[in-house]
């Protein structure tokens, strides 16, 4: 009875759809077109997202010990009152401003290194500086690393342009420059760089090599040195780190990981997202911007769908006075339109989800340079397809059918038989 | 009394018409009674907008009456609600137009099928053996996959009367039947409405102008301003 009920319904829908072909076509090429955007925009979406996460992951830590001693409760203070006997007054701890730094490093870097899950373990010290080479200098931050445990976090090692890891290891006064502040300096491989430290003092080190990213804020402003030359910049005496880079073997420990060590040493520790919190967000609005623009796409191509279905409606207008005088009801007439419409849907959302995916990959294909003051750089878009995106853009195809169907079927299952045959 | 499949009892009927902002109401029906026995072959008459074919609306439950009672096989269905009439329509009335009012987009066989499915009273191959042998009897054997545009005006106006008696109804009500139609193929539309009512005693209800179809019919009922002139029974 169901059966034949369907039957019966997507029969007349199926003719009156193909009784106008070429709208019918128009119509679910609209609808091909919102879900191909639709596709398309969380391919990029996605891409985007991941491939910042790749790059964040690739070049800092997914935890960093930092050198700040977890505390209690602030104790607040009771005072008296200057002004009352009667009163006093609270205040709360002044924290003096203190050093921010990890001691003795060497103990938490055998601690977390025997918690199983770790892949990587790389203290280091972070000072700021400047640097200098003929005639032009630029301010930047450099890391001061063990360049065989730093190598094990990210891929530095893989990033290397010019010079290797290896040969900072071995040059005491070496210096590993990003891409960018290499350029913008102008120095390259072995020329010899000033830098000018927190504490006033002088350096010069050989250029060790050069890296690159992807980051362009890191490129620009970033540079690798030999921990113990950064300790001495930074006054820091050799069992003293500013903060420990962590490398997990896999991504869902980071969090556990993170609560764990930070619990075994005392110290804060901050995992990859929450270090790179800003960045992320800022792109996730970016997307969700993105996606309602989508969404006015397949409101214009639920347009298109109403604006068939009303078209039918009023040129079946007669067929559908014989049908409800023949008997057919009310329900099964808003059926026939209200399946027109999903036809519709069905139709534009299959075409326009394989379309969308030959789109997506054809994009991830196609070559692009990034401008030099690119946030993210590489050589493609990045873009991801999930299953999940094909069945939201498919649910929504429907959504918008079933919204753009019901008031012409509510309409022509409303029409009084008498008013339109005795016309 | 028994025998009457039709009963229409003081029905009145306005038509309400919007010119503008005023509403001007017309009284089509101000107050007619009469019976339809079953078994009858009757043709309502009557000059242009003397109500015949508002009156055969109400009887066939597509239009209700301002007041009084119009009886189908003793159920008053000017008291059904709309789904109601919708059912009682698909199971007990046919209806003919002046006009084919075939579903374009549809053969003649699945046209004929239609009644038989809207409601599921009839599985597909059933719904297909009865429209093939109601096609058979109307002359259409070799038009059964033929679309309306392909067939000529008196073959589409034999597939709507097949379409009509597709689920044997207690009354087949036509309006206008022949008006659109040339003489020859009217000819063949009387005969067939005269064979059906000798035959199977089809209750029929055929609004018509054409005086020779009339006399043709057991009995006359014609209609002057909306009340019954005359009521002549021919046999």
């Amino acid at each position: 009875m169901m059966f034949l009920k369907a039957r019966f319904i997507l029969g007349i829908a199926l003719r009156h759809l193909t009784g106008k072909r070429r709208q019918t076509a128009l119509v679910i090429a609209g609808v091909a077109v919102g879900s191909m955007v639709m596709i398309l925009t969380f391919g990029l979406a996605e891409g985007v997202m991941t491939d910042i996460k790749n790059k964040i992951i690739d070049i800092s830590p997914l935890i960093t010990v930092k050198g700040e001693k977890i505390r209690g409760k602030q104790r607040l203070l009771m005072t008296s009152s200057p002004y009352s006997k009667n009163h006093f007054e609270i205040v709360s701890r002044i924290v003096p401003d203190e050093k921010k730094e990890v001691k003795p490093y060497t103990e938490v870097v055998s601690l977390v290194d025997a918690l199983p899950g770790i892949d990587a373990v790389s203290p280091f010290v972070a000072t700021r500086g400047v640097l200098r080479y003929s005639t032009l200098s630029r301010p930047c931050i450099v890391k001061g690393v063990i360049p065989e445990r730093e190598a094990r976090i990210g891929k530095l090692g893989q990033n290397i342009r010019t010079g290797s890891l290896n040969e900072l290891s071995y040059t005491k006064n070496g210096i590993l420059l990003g891409i960018g502040l290499a350029g913008k300096i102008g120095a390259g491989y072995h020329d010899l760089v000033r830098f000018t430290g927190e504490n006033g003092k002088v350096y010069d080190l050989v250029v060790a090599g050069t890296f690159a990213s992807g980051f362009g804020a890191v490129d620009d402003n970033n540079a690798f040195i030999n921990l113990r030359l950064a300790q001495t910049i930074s006054g820091f005496s050799e069992n003293v780190v500013s903060a420990i880079g962590i490398h997990t073997e896999s991504l869902e420990d980071v969090n556990p990981l993170s609560r764990e060590i930070s619990r075994l040493t005392g110290y804060k520790t901050e995992t990859w997202e929450e270090a790179n919190a800003n960045l992320l967000s800022l792109f996730e609005r970016n997307n969700n911007i993105t996606f309602f623009l989508v969404i006015f796409v397949f409101v214009v191509a639920g347009f298109g769908i109403a604006n068939v279905l009303i078209t039918i409606v009023l040129q079946k207008q007669r067929d559908i006075a014989v049908m409800k005088s023949m008997g057919v009801s009310i329900g099964t007439l808003e059926l026939v339109f209200l399946a027109e419409g999903m036809i519709l849907g069905i139709a534009g959302a299959v075409i326009g989800g394989v379309a969308g995916h030959y789109l997506t990959n054809l994009i991830s294909a196609l070559p692009v340079s990034y401008g030099p003051s690119a946030v993210v750089r590489g050589d493609h878009i990045v873009t991801v397809q999930k299953p999940v995106f094909y069945v939201l853009t498919t649910l929504f195809a429907i959504l918008v059918s079933a919204v753009s169907g019901y008031g012409p079927a509510r309409r022509a299952a409303r029409l009084k038989p008498v008013d339109i045959l005795r016309a | 009394m028994e025998d009457a499949l039709i009963r229409l009892r003081n029905v009145k009927k306005e038509l309400a018409i919007r010119n503008g902002g005023e509403e001007i109401v017309t009284t089509i029906l101000p107050d007619i009674s009469f019976d339809i026995t079953r078994g009858e072959f009757t043709a309502i008459t009557g000059p242009s907008g003397s109500g015949k074919t508002t009156l055969l609306y109400l009887m066939g439950g597509l239009d209700k009456p301002n007041s009084g009672s119009v009886f189908l096989d003793n159920e008053e269905i000017s008291a059904m609600t709309e789904e109601e009439l919708a059912e009682m329509r698909n199971a007990k009335l046919g209806f003919v137009y002046q006009f084919h009012f075939l579903l374009p987009e549809f053969t003649a066989v699945e046209n004929v099928m239609m009644p038989m499915l809207a409601r599921g009273r009839a599985g597909v191959n059933e719904a297909r053996r009865r429209a093939v042998e109601l096609l058979s009897e109307m002359g259409l054997a070799d038009k059964l996959n033929n679309k309306p545009n392909q067939l000529s005006g008196g073959q589409q106006q034999r597939v709507a009367v097949a379409r009509a008696l597709a689920n044997h109804p207690m009354v087949l009500l036509a309006d206008e039947p022949t008006g659109n139609l040339d003489s020859k193929s009217a000819e063949v539309i009387y005969r067939l409405f005269a064979r059906l009512n000798e035959e199977t005693g089809q209750t029929i209800v055929v609004v018509t102008h054409d005086e020779h179809f009339a006399s043709e019919t057991g009995r006359i009922l014609h209609i002057l301003d909306g009340q019954l002139d005359s009521d002549r029974k021919l046999r």
